[in-house]
Formats: structure tokens, sequence, C-alpha cells
């Protein structure tokens, strides 16, 4: 009995094989082939992806035209991102596009013994991650974006509008790489401001609010980075904010539209065009690892009158003239 | 549509091991543990962090397996001693291993790129993780062949019978739940170095993981043998990643990114559902004979 059935195993399997062993060749010379790998759906990052995509139809690399565009989203499975990135490495496109850090680590990893020239997108530091030994002069087949919290900027716009500021609040949950690492860069620059922070940790998103509540007695103003627990409970947090009169700003500028008081970020579509400036410039003959790594340039800033006014903050049409973003009382 | 045959195969072979961690907790003592999703990780992280410090890699991998065991026991003394529902032991300690994890690694996500591992080149990866799977495999074949196995699968089978033939119930449930998630940890651990690095978020769907890929066996080989139903977890592993890897070609089959969660539902349902069709036609032959 087990034997026959270990021969319909074999016999299954082997069918297997031969299926896979007729792969079609994917790339001819005229197209480009760009596999573009992300980790999970989320504004911020769907943002950066939409200017990949931008910035190369602009330079006629759109899907038909002169380029064939892959897509994988790995829906937050860290295992089903590598498998993404070791598909992409077997139909060997001219360019693997990773947004976010483990799609990147597994590109990396999946490509190493080949030559495929892999750009990263929208990393905080690409060299704890080891995609990257250097920056200016990456070297190898690897280079692409940072994104990096505008922190200095942020932290001016909050004395200047709650000039009495003494203590920030964070909610964070420490499970995300990103966030453990912008909670110690905002203390580092809120240090050199004379600003205290005070963090607390919501390890779900079941637990932003109560956390936000203990938070809101302590503090002067909270300052929501870009962490997903956080984001994914704002409408909670903002609750209770909003109740307490508590001033919120953000790193990222959607928790403004939702009714944070003001932001200050680096613009991730516009990340997402520098990445895809990379991505041509590899595909007309440059090697990555002479393209040093970019750096965000583009910054937006956001206000809400309409929590402006909640909080009984005037602002002046002048003031308002300062931010290139202004959502207006409902 | 294209599948890369010898990394699918890889993945395969290391979550085998999570797949076995599964077969031993939840088909030979009805335990359904939960603890693999913090498991995997604690393996991979351990690992991970040792190697960062300098350790050898292969004691990593071997402390690495050694926190799953204590893990695992963890599990069965919260569930035996204790008297925490297993259901509800297992979430514990799962929850309590994602502080831990944390703790160990002290970061979310660490890079191995480019450092030591157990692995030397690309050929003998694969080659390694074959030769370690082979060997935990046979090595539980065996175990469960022998005297104390029997015991353990009597145990799972019929608890009243077997207590009162003198089988100590709880200490068999604890020393399976710490078996089981060593085979796991070592998972995590190999998953580590063979990726490259180790994230606080890598557990997530373990158990499905390991469900599903023990289900997927029990699909292809009917009759309820130890050597059948092991060799089930290991095929049943690494169909489940062929099974991905083919849904991830979705521009062949016009579908989008975001279709691949459903399509691996519909993957695993087809394979739980083939036993009862089988069944169901295996009566209505029978019915036939018998008129």
């Amino acid at each position: 009995m087990l034997h026959t059935q270990l021969k319909r195993t074999l016999v299954f399997f082997s069918l297997i094989l031969g299926i896979f062993s007729i792969t079609p060749a994917v790339a001819t010379t005229e197209i480009k082939t760009i596999a573009i790998t992300q980790i999970v759906g989320h504004p911020s990052l769907d943002k950066v992806r939409k200017g990949i995509l931008d910035e190369l139809a602009a330079s006629g690399y759109q899907e038909g035209k002169s380029a064939h565009i892959i897509y994988e989203n790995a829906q937050g499975s860290i295992v089903v991102a590598t498998q993404i990135a070791q598909h992409f490495v077997a139909a060997h496109p001219d360019v693997i596009v990773a947004i976010a850090t483990p799609s990147a680590q597994a590109a990396v990893n999946a490509a190493k013994k080949t030559n495929i020239p892999i750009v990263f997108a929208t990393i905080t530091d690409p060299i704890q991650a080891k995609l990257v030994t250097d920056l200016k002069h990456p070297g190898g087949n690897v280079t692409g974006t940072r994104n990096i919290p505008a922190f200095e900027k942020q932290l001016a716009q909050m004395k200047q509008l709650i000039p009495q500021i003494k203590t920030i609040g964070i909610v964070l949950n420490y499970g995300e790489a990103n966030s453990v690492q912008m909670l110690q860069m905002v203390t580092e620059y809120a240090t050199r401001e004379h600003l205290n922070i005070k963090a607390v940790a919501a390890p779900s998103s079941a637990e932003v609010q109560t956390a936000t509540q203990n938070l809101i007695p302590q503090v002067d103003a909270i300052l929501l980075l870009q962490d997903n627990t956080v984001a994914s409970a704002l409408p909670a947090l903002l609750k209770v904010t909003n109740k307490n009169k508590m001033p919120v700003f953000s790193i990222f500028i959607e928790a403004v539209k939702a009714g944070a008081l003001a932001g200050v970020a680096y613009d991730e579509y516009a990340i997402g065009q520098q990445t895809g400036k990379i991505v041509i410039q590899i595909l007309q003959g440059k090697k990555a690892g002479d393209i040093a790594v970019a750096d965000p340039t583009h910054v937006e800033t956001a206000i809400n009158l309409n929590t402006a006014k909640q909080l009984q903050l005037n602002l002046t049409s002048e003031a308002q003239k300062q931010y290139n973003i202004v959502y207006p009382v409902k | 549509m294209n599948v890369p045959l010898l990394s699918t195969v890889e993945l395969g072979l290391i979550y085998s091991l999570v797949a076995l961690g599964v077969y031993l907790s939840f088909r030979t003592i009805n335990f359904p543990d939960l603890s693999v999703d913090g498991t995997f990780p604690l393996g991979a992280a351990v690992v991970a962090t040792l190697i960062t410090k300098g350790v050898d890699p292969l004691t990593a991998t071997a402390l690495a397996m050694l926190a799953g065991f204590l893990a695992g026991s963890l599990t069965g003394i919260l569930h035996v001693k204790l008297r925490i529902m297993g259901l509800l032991a297992g979430i514990l300690t799962m929850t309590a291993l994602y502080s831990i994890n944390m703790r160990i690694m002290g970061k979310p996500n660490i890079a191995l790129l480019g450092t030591s591992s157990i692995f030397a080149n690309d050929y003998a990866e694969i080659a390694l993780i074959l030769g370690v799977v082979l060997a935990i495999y046979i090595t539980v074949y065996l175990f469960l062949k022998s005297q104390f196995g029997l015991s353990l699968r009597a145990a799972g089978m019929n608890p009243n019978v077997s207590r009162s033939y003198g089988v100590n119930i709880g200490k068999m449930t604890i020393f399976t739940l710490a078996l089981s998630n060593a085979f796991v940890a070592l998972a995590g651990a190999l998953f580590a170095q063979a990726q490259g690095f180790a994230d606080v978020s890598l557990g997530t769907g373990t158990i499905i993981i390991g469900l599903a890929s023990v289900m997927i066996g029990e699909a292809i080989f009917r009759q309820r043998f130890i050597l059948s139903d092991l060799l089930g977890c290991l095929i049943g592993s690494i169909l489940y990643r062929f099974a991905i890897a083919i849904a991830l070609n979705t521009d062949t089959f016009g579908l989008q990114a975001s279709d691949l969660n459903l399509i691996t539902s519909i993957i695993v349902i087809t394979a739980l559902i083939i036993p009862h069709y089988r069944r169901a036609n295996n009566r209505k032959k029978h019915l036939r004979e018998n008129v």
C-alpha cells in the first residue's frame, strides 16, 4: 500500500518538476524587466511605489512599452518575502526594486551570487541592515534610497506652535525596527534642544489608547513616529488626545489629515521618484555600486486648522503660509 | 511561469522541521501548540545574536535549539503543572517570547548578510540542510518506534489506559512539547543563517504553515503509519512552498499580488478535502460492490 502511495507521490513530483523545466525566457533585448517586491501594503510604502512607477513611466519605462514590470507583495510575511526574492532572481530581471527592510534583505541574499542590480527604497539605516557597507560608494550590485525622519525641522515646528513645550510623549511598538531607531534619533535631537522625551510601549494596536491615556498627564505634546502599530490605531489615539486638548504632531502627513495638529516629513512620493531615477540610471548602463545611496530632499509640512481651532491656537494667514499642506476648518 | 527549484526545496526542508514539530505536538499528543509562532523567531534571534557576538555558528545553532527546548517545556509546565488550558498555555508562551526575543536581539532586526554561518557556501547550504533534516527525521522515526516512543504515542491516543499502564502522561506531554519546539527553533536558526537575517516578526503564521504541511502530507498518504506520517510532513512542507512559489507567478495567471493569501488558502483547503472525497468515493464503491 505504502509502495503505491510512494510511487504516486513520485509521479506527482516528477510532473511538477516537468512543468518547471519548461520555463520560458522572460526578457527580450528591447524590453527591460523591472521586478518590484514590497513587504506589506501600507499607504507610505504604496506612495513610494507610485513615485517609482511614475518616474519610470516618465522616462518611457512603462508596462507594455519598453518595460515589463512585475510586482509582488509579501503581505507582511517575511518567509513569503524570501520566496518572492528567489522567484525574482530566477526570472533574472534587469533590476530588482525592494521596498522596506525585510524585502531588501531577502532580495540581497537571494541575488548574492548573481549580477542582478538591486535598488532598495525608503530604508532608514541601510548599513545596519547590511544592505551596503558605504553610503557614498556602495560597491557591488546594491544601492537605493534612504528615508530618515526630518526630526530637526519637526522639533522646530513643535517649539514654534507650542512655545512652552518641555516634554514630548511618544507611543511606539518596540517590536518595529524603524520605530526603535527613530526613538533613538529623536531623543538625540531633543536633548540638543533641551527637550525631554517620554516613551511608552504599545505592543499591539489594541493597547495604543491606554498607553496614550497614561502618557497625557506627563507630557506637553505627543509626537507620532512612523510606527505601524500606532498608525493602525490612530483614530483611537486621536480620540483621547482631542478629549484632553493634547496637541499631536506627526512625522507622517496622513496623521495630520486624520486630525493631528501638524507634521513635517520627507515626501514619500518624492523618495519613490528618487528611487525611480536610480533604477533608470542602472537600466541605462550605470553600475549600481557606483551610484551613491540617495538621502531624501523634499520636505512637506502640514497643519490641520480644524485641530488648531479646537486647541485654541490662532494662526494668522501669514503663519499658515509656511505650511505647504493646509487642512482647513470643517 | 518560473519557480526557483533549489531555493524552494531548501525553504521547504527548513520548514519541514516546523511541520515535524507541529506533527509531534498536534498529532501524537493531541496538543494544539501555538508556542511555535514564538519559538521559530526565538531560534533565529538566539542564533543571530550569538553569531554577531562572535560565537561559533554550530554552537549558536545548538544553543538556539536548546532555547526552543526550554520554551517548549515552559508551555508543557504551564499546562501540566499549573493546569492552564493547552491552547492558552501556547498563546502565553508565544506572547512572552515576543518580549524575550526583543530582549535577546536588543532590536527588532539583526542582519547576518556576509557574516559567518554554518553554511560554507551555497551548494553546501542545501546539502547541509538536507543532512540535518534527514538526521532529525530518522532520529524521530527511531524514537517513535522505541519503547519510550510507543508509550508517548499511547499517551496521546488513550491517556486513561496509558495511565493505568503506568505511563506518566504529564512528563510525556512536557517532553514532547520541548522536543517539538526544539525542532521549530532549529528551523528558525537555519532560516536566519540561510536568509541572512533575523526579524522579530518572523514567526507570524508559523503554526498555520506547520499545520498546512502536516495536512498536505496526510492528504498524500492515507494510511497512518509513522513512516508515512513523517514522509508526509517532509513532502507536505516542500509542496506547500511550491504552492506559494507557483502562486507567485501572478502575472502568468492574471492574478494580482494581493491574491496570494487567498490562493494559499485554496491550496490548503484542496489538500484538506481530498481525503474526505476519497473516503466518500470508497464508501460508494463499497456499497455498489455489496448490492
